[in-house]
């Protein structure tokens, strides 16, 4: 009917353009219409017996007719550029990835659709060529052949491929048939740039259900991949659902349950993220798997589970604590960290004038002179504790080590409350000040003193490890508001802008900062600001443990957070479907320069089969920073060993694992990723097309502008539709004079 | 309600001690947290102000006490004001002069983790009394027992201990322990007599001859009951500026005071 009122099809509308042939200028035109509507408001406003309506509805109909008339006598025109015959190719793209073979047979779908009718069409104005593709592009004979099919989907890289052959043919267009499920990272925003940039338009085809079925998917897993022997880790998981109430998750070790929680779910369909407490068991590697159960007649339950490695590390972290004078908040923090796994509390104690004395020490010599001199010695504990201890105990080189321990090797540093603590010992006026989250001391500060106040949690302190004595947040605030009073208290000076509050306490209907902490250099600083937490121990029955959970919380946080002297680092520790694993190392000294002369090789041992090793280059974006490639060609777990050597010294080890996995990838996000396609259409200048619409799409194709084409101009000034318009617009305009008695 | 020791002198003028003794201070409900900080020494020398027994011819209402300073009193406050002082000369410990009377029922107890009993072959306790010691303990608290002689008063501390804790064991403490090095070296055992002792020639009480210290560990371990029986370190402080009083032997005592308080203040 379009092409029968038009002339020309509504392929050739879209893709041509208007103009007008006559060549008279066009503001003759707009000069005409408006004299025209002059004239036409002359003669009708004097028919006044109509009323203004009716005149309205005149005048309009006169000015349409008056306007289309001239229209026509500047003589529009359509301009389109089309296929030459025979003289062009269109390559068809067809997905063959996984997910595209799965139970709902979308390719075959898809390929049906096309060769119904739209192939042929398309193959008597171009040559046809076809591919099929999963990570990249194989011509095949024709549509109902299959590539070999990969592990993942790279829609990117096989457009490319394809695209690339118009350097050496006429390549009108592409057709891509996939359910744009694309796992293979490239389809990112400069590659869908690059592909528009080519200039070919890509015909998307739609297949496959552009929702999930039946289906709960464990869409993502952000878990920790590294924790401390007797840790807890926090597991985040995003669960895609469609109307489920709720999902049990389950955690489990190798074959071993670790956790298990039930996870209420959002209304209706979509993604909820919760989170799982994982025990992090003993030292060694943990083969972890998070696995959804099934819903009756799921039919993709591969992607009801996902797998993490966890490295328990075997090094227990140390912290230092010195305190310039016997005290009960020193007692109960030992006591609280004494059972620890994965903490040692190496401390001094001034019990004389004269005297350290000293508790968990690894050797001897360990502390035998007192507060670490050399750096480096300083610089093998990751955290630091300080008490009741007059800064002018300690020497300048020792201020400046400490400054450097929380700034260049990104250690952790905590000061308590004290008779000598903070600003009253001095503290605000040494190196390490500038990197506490407040000043201490100075005019009019407030000195350490006997106030009761009640500790409260703050909302950065719930979202911190430190703040946790409890899973359930309602429950969690529970525990620490029935916490007893601290007994005195050391005000703050005003926070530094980085600074954030942990936990506050209320005193006299004022809030005061009680642990609060900031970011400095590489590692951290924290302010407690009361010496009474041992209350909490002697005030809660001797089974509640929730002092020496807080402690434990707290020096823990502290301690992770030191990196250590050599570290390989990976972009995660599970490849799903990908064998290239790129790895970084980087390797400091003994007082966490970088060493950039090293000799870094990693060997890769894998679960079944022979070690590789490899040799790792300088980075380029640091010192002291290696990077390399590793191949990881069969499923399983790996052991990844390095080693940096300077000579003969051995300057850096360790050692950590990733899990290989094939067939994962393909059962995630298995559904018609609609908006992805149709981005892909709309920015090559293509467009959108579900099956049952593939018709129009010879036509589409028959006006693409690439290839060989060649450029028409239609007439538009004798299709039908125009005179039809001139007829309805004056026969309307009689019909209604009659009807309102006024010929 | 705390009894401030130091004002005993004057009390026990007035004759009112053994009245104070014999009315046990057992507090009801919950203490107030106590003032703490700057002003406030961080540690507070607490005496158990335990119920005497009455055995062994001292103190009890109505048993021919009355009057008499009662058994949890002994010594003080000479004994403490002088041992403190010698801890605030010898450490870096922030502690208070004189000393405090704490029952052993009243909530206040959780405040102050280190405690002294002495003359503990008199000691009585209520089962709740009982069941409160042995929960002070176990969140940490210390407790230091001192002066009782011979196996009768063993026996009767004994009893008392086991209503504390029925089933941990009472045991020497090593050599090796903490409680003996972490600041003085206390290699010797040399018995600390009783002033009374030493002026029969002796250095012992009934038929207490050979001195022991013993001990009650917590599950990990740790000291939480120093029992020094058959001596008395309260007559070696308390003598301390009497010449009659060897001099060494109150030195020991001193030391083996400050090492009891460092170690609970560390272990």
């Amino acid at each position: 009917m379009f092409e029968l009122l038009l002339g020309h099809s509504l392929e050739a509308f879209r893709a041509g353009e208007l103009a007008f042939a006559r060549g008279w200028p066009l503001w003759w035109l707009d000069t005409l219409l408006g004299v025209g509507l002059l004239l036409i408001l002359a003669t009708v406003w004097r028919q006044r017996q109509l009323g203004r309506v009716r005149r309205g509805l005149l005048v309009l109909l006169q000015l349409s007719f008056l306007a289309l008339l001239l229209v026509l006598l500047w003589r529009p025109v359509l301009r389109v550029s089309h296929l030459r015959e025979r003289e062009n190719v269109v390559s068809v793209l067809v997905d063959a990835s996984p997910s595209m073979l799965a139970g709902d047979a979308r390719r075959q779908a898809g390929v049906a659709a096309l060769t119904a009718g739209p192939l042929a069409a398309l193959g008597r104005v171009a040559e046809l060529r076809y591919f099929s593709f999963s990570d990249h592009a194989e011509p095949v004979e024709d549509l109902q052949q299959t590539a070999p099919g990969a592990a993942r989907t790279r829609i990117g890289d096989s457009l490319r491929q394809v695209l690339q052959t118009a350097g050496s043919v006429p390549l009108a267009a592409v057709i891509l048939v996939s359910d744009g499920a694309e796992n293979g990272g490239s389809l990112g925003e400069a590659d869908l740039q690059q592909i528009a940039a080519l200039g070919i338009p890509v015909h998307t085809v739609g297949v496959g259900p552009e929702e999930p079925v039946n289906d709960l998917e464990l869409a993502q897993l952000s878990v920790n991949d590294e924790a401390a022997v007797g840790e807890t880790i926090k597991a985040e998981v995003t669960i895609r659902h469609q109307g489920q109430r709720s999902v049990r998750l389950r955690v489990y070790d190798g074959g071993t349950l670790r956790a298990s929680q039930e996870i209420p779910l959002m209304a209706g369909a979509g993604l909820t993220t919760a989170a799982v407490d994982v025990p992090a068991g003993d030292a060694g590697l943990h083969d972890l798997r998070f696995e959804l159960d099934a819903l009756p007649g799921e039919t993709n339950r591969a992607n009801n589970a996902r797998r993490q490695v966890l490295d328990v590390a075997s090094r227990r972290r140390s912290v230092l604590y010195i305190e310039g004078e016997p005290r009960w908040e020193y007692k109960f923090i030992r006591r609280a960290v004494e059972g620890d796994r994965s903490l040692r509390l190496a401390s001094l104690v001034r019990a004389t004038p004269n005297r350290y004395y000293r508790q968990g020490i690894e050797s001897p010599r360990e502390l035998a002179d007192g507060f670490p001199r050399d750096p480096a010695q300083l610089f093998a504990y990751d955290a630091v504790v300080i008490g009741s201890l007059a800064a002018a105990v300690l020497d300048t080189a020792q201020h400046e080590a400490l400054r450097d321990f929380v700034d260049r090797r990104g250690g952790s540093l905590l000061l308590l409350a004290g008779r000598d603590g903070l600003g009253a010992g001095g503290w605000g006026r040494v190196p390490l000040s500038q990197t506490l989250p407040a000043q201490l001391g100075g005019a009019g500060a407030q000195g350490f003193g006997a106030r009761s106040s009640k500790v409260r949690l703050t909302p950065y302190g719930a979202e911190s490890p430190v703040g946790r004595l409890a899973g359930e947040a309602a429950r969690n605030t529970a525990q620490w508001a029935g916490l007893p009073l601290l007994s005195d208290l050391q005000p703050l000076g005003p926070l530094r802008p980085g600074a954030t509050v942990l936990l506050e306490t209320v005193a006299g209907g004022l809030a005061y900062p009680l642990l609060v902490t900031q970011r400095y250099g590489r590692g951290a600083s924290y302010l407690l600001a009361s010496g009474s937490t041992w209350r909490w121990q002697m005030r809660l029955a001797h089974d509640d443990g929730r002092h020496g959970l807080f402690w434990r919380q707290l020096l823990h946080t502290m301690a992770v957070a030191a990196p250590p002297r050599s570290a390989l680092r990976l972009e995660r520790k599970v490849f799903d479907d990908e064998s290239a694993v790129p790895v970084e190392v980087e390797i400091l000294d003994a007082v966490f320069r970088p060493v950039s002369d090293a000799q870094v090789r990693v060997r890769a041992v894998p679960e079944n089969g022979a070690a590789v090793e490899y040799r790792l280059l300088p980075s380029g974006r640091g010192d002291g920073l290696y990077s390399g490639i590793l191949s990881a060609p069969d499923a399983g777990l790996y052991r990844l060993e390095m080693r940096a050597s300077r000579g003969k010294e051995t300057v850096g080890e360790t050692t950590t694992h990733l899990r290989r996995d094939d067939g994962v990838a393909e059962h995630f996000e298995a559904y018609q990723h609609r908006a992805l396609l149709e981005r892909i259409a709309r920015d090559t200048g293509g467009r959108y097309w579900q099956p049952d619409e593939l018709a129009a799409l010879p036509e589409a194709i028959r006006y693409s502008k690439a290839g060989r084409v060649e450029r028409e101009t239609f007439d538009l000034w004798n299709v039908p539709a125009a005179l039809l318009a001139l007829l309805l617009l004056k026969g309307g305009e009689w019909l209604l004079r009659r009807h309102w008695g006024r010929l | 309600m705390h009894l401030n020791v130091s004002k005993l002198p004057v009390l026990n003028r007035l004759g009112l001690l053994g009245l104070l003794g014999s009315w046990s201070l057992v507090v009801s409900g919950s203490a107030p947290v106590p003032p703490a900080g700057r002003g406030t020494p961080e540690f507070q020398f607490v005496r158990l102000a335990y119920t005497d027994s009455g055995e062994f011819g001292r103190g009890g209402f109505g048993r021919g006490g009355f009057g008499r300073t009662p058994s949890w009193l002994t010594d003080a406050p000479e004994a403490e004001a002088h041992f403190l002082q010698g801890v605030k000369r010898l450490t870096r410990l922030d502690a208070g002069s004189d000393s405090i009377g704490i029952a052993p029922a009243d909530p206040a107890l959780f405040d102050y983790p280190f405690l002294y009993a002495v003359e503990v072959g008199r000691w009585a306790l209520s089962d709740a009394e009982a069941a409160q010691l042995r929960e002070y303990l176990l969140r940490g608290g210390f407790l230091m027992v001192d002066d009782f002689h011979g196996s009768a008063e063993w026996q009767a501390f004994l009893e008392t201990l086991r209503r504390v804790f029925p089933d941990r064991p009472v045991q020497e403490i090593r050599d090796d322990s903490e409680a003996f090095h972490v600041l003085f070296d206390l290699d010797q055992r040399v018995q600390i007599p009783g002033i009374a002792a030493l002026r029969y020639g002796v250095t012992y009480e009934k038929d207490g001859r050979d001195p022991h210290w013993r001990g009650v560990l917590d599950d990990d371990g740790r000291l939480m009951v120093a029992i020094n029986f058959n001596m008395d370190l309260g007559d070696a402080w308390e003598l301390a500026d009497n010449p009659a009083y060897p001099q060494p032997l109150t030195a020991l005592a001193y030391r083996f005071g400050i090492n009891y308080i460092l170690y609970t203040m560390t272990h």
